[in-house]
């Protein structure tokens, strides 16, 4: 088991270049965000001496007092925010095309990686399309009823403990449904790569999954539980850091992109131990 | 009088029918009694029909005339007549309430009382020529207000009983009031009440007796309530006041009766729910009764331990705690609306399964409702016409109270990094409205349209936190102090207030203008916002300017780039400020009340300019969106 867990990994950390690329591109649209981000503070509170006092840690009447004095610049942040995450959505169907094909071929280099991903872009794409569609319907099939059946909460559940493990229920089967899913799209393109052929790798992936699913799935909710510690970790280790020097706020920045790179590394982790 | 006594006999053979091996819990008696005047007092007698949502009731009132003037009427306020339909004044414009649906509501989800019974010393039965009186609106399909006229004038220092008869039904919740699912029931502004007969500030006598008008709430004399309530056995009660007695009523098939005295209180409310679980305390000389939900019951000591802050911090800061007990009522979630509210010796909370503790807001919700015991209940101001008065020093003390046990960056909560304090919260409610100048403080509930809460409790409390910060929270303390023990039990107006404030100020030889102040925050629609303009080291000067009528006065102080710095006064009627150094030193920043004594002020972040500024927390904040961004992307690109 474990030297499975140390081959793994030492084939997932071999992916650095790819590893990287996803880090590189991640990082330019958080950067944008913050250079944004930075814009509109100075902008707005850049020459107050408040400031000194937002450095010793968070104060929520600075913030709230620049909200309410510039209510645009957390409209703007938000739409930035969002667009850049739509960005990046779009772009990971290309770099997962990428990525899924050098762990399949077992390829290392970056060359590879763009040529890969050239080739099987528009049939990963087809693939992302039919599980998307499939994540929307499960997800329709599961809280449409809920929220029909439950007409105001308070007044149709005795306690609303039973209203909030009811919601935590279908929270967890809505993950595992996805999980199911994403595999599924997982090893569908993994099919593609070998195949070239849409429906047939998609009827090979969802027998592979059936055919291995408590595997398969042991790996996709360690996956999902390896991200929300991670975040915890995070939140837990640093979202509290004050900004006192200048060597608080770097160790801050590089402390961050640890987490980052962690959290992709994970993830390649992942698709090589759904690989193999 | 044949009924009378057949009344009396009854309720003598009712006592002794109920067995002697019955729960008592009287509360400590060695606390003053005979606080107050004692003018409205009621003996009532409860017989709840739970399944009918309703109750039929003795009520034996002795009212003392404490005016100079001969009355020929009594006059009650009828509260639960409000939720009678959507023709009610409180509710002829409210389409939903609490998110409720009310104009699809059937019979029997609305409410009413009626009294059918009262009965004079000389026998005569009042009710024949009573009627429903609409002094602030007229509309005749409001019967909130009831007039009774006398047979016989009450003059000066006469007491008048009057032997009552009512019948009460419950609406099915609106707001406090009501029914809920599982035989919850909640009796507040339940019973035919005599309003106040009060000097006006014309110098002239007269009832005060408002409609119960929307936006506004209580104001009623204070006395001793005897309440004896006969229900189901399968019901756990609780009320203000302290239970006496309670225990089973021998001859019936699970009836119980449950018995309550209380001295000088201004209302009486009761619940009764079979589900409660009892947790009691004792903190000083204060029993502390909690009737918990069970699945809320993690949240008793969260409840326990608000109360006890609000004790040790209230009788420390604002005077001795003026009653035996309180009563913690924990609503449950079906009936969430009969939560968030203060009655005389009995407040509702509200929580929900599963708030950590680092969101305080179950601690905030008691730690408000508990210190109205002092501005409410004791300090009976009236609450229809200036609810100011006790709910922007309830709001204050709530602020107060919170940021001395949990800090002032994090008293409210403390989650991820993100904070806020109590009295953060206030002053963000009060500034962050779209309009602060919507209207002054200083009006009776009912001309509100809008902003009610923003300036009644959030605006109200800012304001006395910059009075504190601007006099010494000493003095403040003295006057709070002052005012309590010299109004306590009584129905102080703001006049009072200012009359104690000058009062102590002059004492303590203070220059304050408080009448000037006050008349800014409560009676004008001002605000303020100081802004450093600009820094000028060729000219040698700064510029700042006061946006807003508010005028006050406040400090500028100016660094120099040697380290050194320099404090110069800004008298408030000035609108704009110039000052020019004469010093050779280079100016690094300005900064207009700097200690942010003025705690109104929309906006603190504009009182400064440093040509030096500290941009890290910039770059840290900045950061930290950025790398959110990369962590959404990632968990995203899951559904890719």
């Amino acid at each position: 088991m474990w030297n499975k867990i140390i081959d793994i990994s030492s084939k997932a950390t071999k992916q650095w270049k790819s590893i990287l690329l996803i880090y590189g591109v991640q990082l330019v649209l958080g950067s944008i965000v913050a250079v944004i981000a930075y814009r509109q503070f100075n902008g707005a509170i850049g020459s107050s001496l408040e400031l000194d006092r937002l450095a010793n840690g968070f104060d929520r009447s600075i913030f709230s007092d620049m909200i309410n004095k510039f209510p645009v610049i957390i409209e703007h942040i938000q739409s930035r925010f969002a667009l850049m995450v739509v960005l990046f959505l779009m772009l990971s169907i290309f770099l997962h095309a990428g990525l899924l094909s050098n762990i399949r071929y077992g390829y290392y280099s970056i060359f590879k990686y763009f040529q890969n991903a050239n080739i099987y872009f528009f049939k990963f794409l087809k693939v992302v399309l039919i599980s998307l569609i499939l994540k929307i319907v499960v997800l329709a099939i599961i809280w449409v009823p809920f929220f029909m059946l439950i007409g105001d909460p308070l007044e149709t559940f005795h306690s609303e403990k039973t209203l909030i493990f009811t919601v935590i229920g279908l929270v967890i089967l809505s993950a595992l449904c996805l999980i199911v899913i994403w595999l599924w799209s997982v090893l569908s393109r993994y099919h593609i790569v070998d195949e070239n052929r849409l429906l047939v790798s998609m009827k090979s992936g969802w027998r592979l999954l059936i055919s291995n699913f408590a595997r398969y799935y042991i790996v996709g909710c360690g996956l999902i539980l390896l991200h929300v510690i991670i975040t915890w970790l995070y939140t837990l280790v640093v979202d509290d850091w004050g900004a006192e020097t200048w060597f608080t706020v770097l160790a801050l920045v590089i402390m961050q992109q640890l987490f980052s790179l962690i959290r992709i590394w994970i993830r390649v982790f992942g698709y090589s131990a759904v690989n193999d | 009088m044949v009924e009378k006594w057949l009344r009396n006999s009854l309720l003598v053979f009712m006592t002794i029918m109920v067995v002697n091996t019955c729960v008592f819990t009287q509360c400590n008696t060695s606390y003053n009694q005979s606080q107050s005047l004692k003018i409205a007092n009621y003996d009532i007698e409860v017989h709840l029909d739970h399944k009918g949502k309703s109750a039929s009731c003795i009520q034996k009132l002795n009212w003392k005339n404490t005016s100079p003037d001969t009355l020929r009427e009594l006059r009650f306020y009828m509260y639960m007549n409000a939720f009678k339909d959507l023709k009610s004044t409180y509710l002829k414009n409210t389409r939903k309430m609490f998110g409720q649906d009310l104009k699809n509501r059937t019979k029997k989800e609305w409410g009413h009382i009626e009294v059918t019974q009262a009965v004079d010393r000389n026998g005569n039965d009042l009710v024949q020529n009573q009627e429903y009186i609409q002094p602030n609106d007229g509309n005749a399909l409001d019967e909130t207000v009831l007039s009774i006229p006398l047979e016989m004038p009450l003059l000066p220092g006469e007491v008048i009983e009057l032997d009552m008869n009512f019948d009460v039904k419950l609406p099915r919740t609106i707001v406090r009031s009501g029914y809920g699912p599982r035989d919850f029931f909640l009796f507040v502004h339940w019973f035919p009440q005599v309003c106040v007969y009060e000097l006006k500030v014309d110098g002239n006598w007269g009832w005060n007796s408002h409609q119960f008008m929307p936006g506004t709430e209580f104001f009623s004399d204070f006395g001793d309530y005897n309440v004896e309530i006969y229900a189901s056995d399968h019901l756990v009660i609780g009320g203000s006041g302290c239970k006496t007695f309670s225990g089973k009523v021998l001859g019936t098939i699970g009836e119980q009766l449950v018995r309550f005295q209380a001295h000088d209180l201004i209302d009486f409310g009761w619940v009764a729910y079979p589900e409660y679980e009892t947790y009691t305390s004792t903190y000083g000389d204060t029993d502390i009764e909690i009737l918990m939900v069970p699945e809320h019951y993690a949240f008793a000591d969260r409840y326990l331990k608000a109360i006890e802050q609000s004790l040790e911090y209230l009788e420390k800061h604002v005077g001795k705690y003026p009653y035996p007990k309180i009563t913690v009522v924990d609503p449950p979630t079906h009936t969430l609306n009969s939560g968030f509210m203060e009655y005389p010796m009995m407040i509702t909370g509200a929580t929900a399964y599963g708030i950590p503790r680092s969101v305080r807001s179950v601690e905030s919700l008691v730690i408000h409702e508990f210190t109205h015991m002092y501005f409410m209940a004791s300090l009976a101001s009236n609450e229809k016409e200036e609810a100011w008065l006790d709910e922007g020093f309830v709001t204050y003390f709530e602020d107060r109270i919170l940021d001395h046990y949990y800090g002032n960056q994090s008293s409210l909560f403390d989650v991820l990094g993100a904070r806020s304090g109590n009295a953060q919260q206030s002053r963000n409610e009060y500034v962050s409205m779209e309009n602060p100048n919507l209207g002054k403080i200083a009006r009776p509930g009912w001309e509100f349209d809008g902003g009610f809460k923003s300036l009644i409790y959030a605006k109200t409390a800012t304001a006395f936190k910059t009075m504190e910060r601007i006099i010494g929270s000493d003095i403040m303390d003295e006057i709070i102090k002052t005012y309590f023990e010299r109004y306590k039990f009584t129905h102080p107006k703001e006049a009072d207030l200012r009359k104690i404030i000058k009062e102590v100020l002059e004492k303590n030889t203070s220059n304050f203008d408080s009448d000037k102040y006050l008349n800014q925050v409560l009676h004008a629609t001002s605000s303020i916002n100081f802004k450093m303009v600009d820094i000028n080291n060729s000219t040698k000067t700064i510029e700042a300017i006061r946006e807003g009528n508010f005028e006050i006065g406040t400090e500028v102080l100016i660094m120099f780039k040697d380290g050194s710095s320099k404090t110069v006064n800004w008298e408030g009627s000035e609108k704009h400020f110039k000052h020019t150094f004469s010093s050779s030193k280079e100016v690094i920043s300005a900064h207009i009340d700097p200690e942010q004594k003025i705690y109104l002020d929309l906006n603190l972040n504009n009182n400064s300019i440093t040509l030096d500024p500290n941009k890290k927390p910039l770059y840290k904040y900045a950061a930290k969106l950025g790398h959110w961004l990369q962590a959404v992307s990632q968990w995203t690109s899951f559904m890719m």
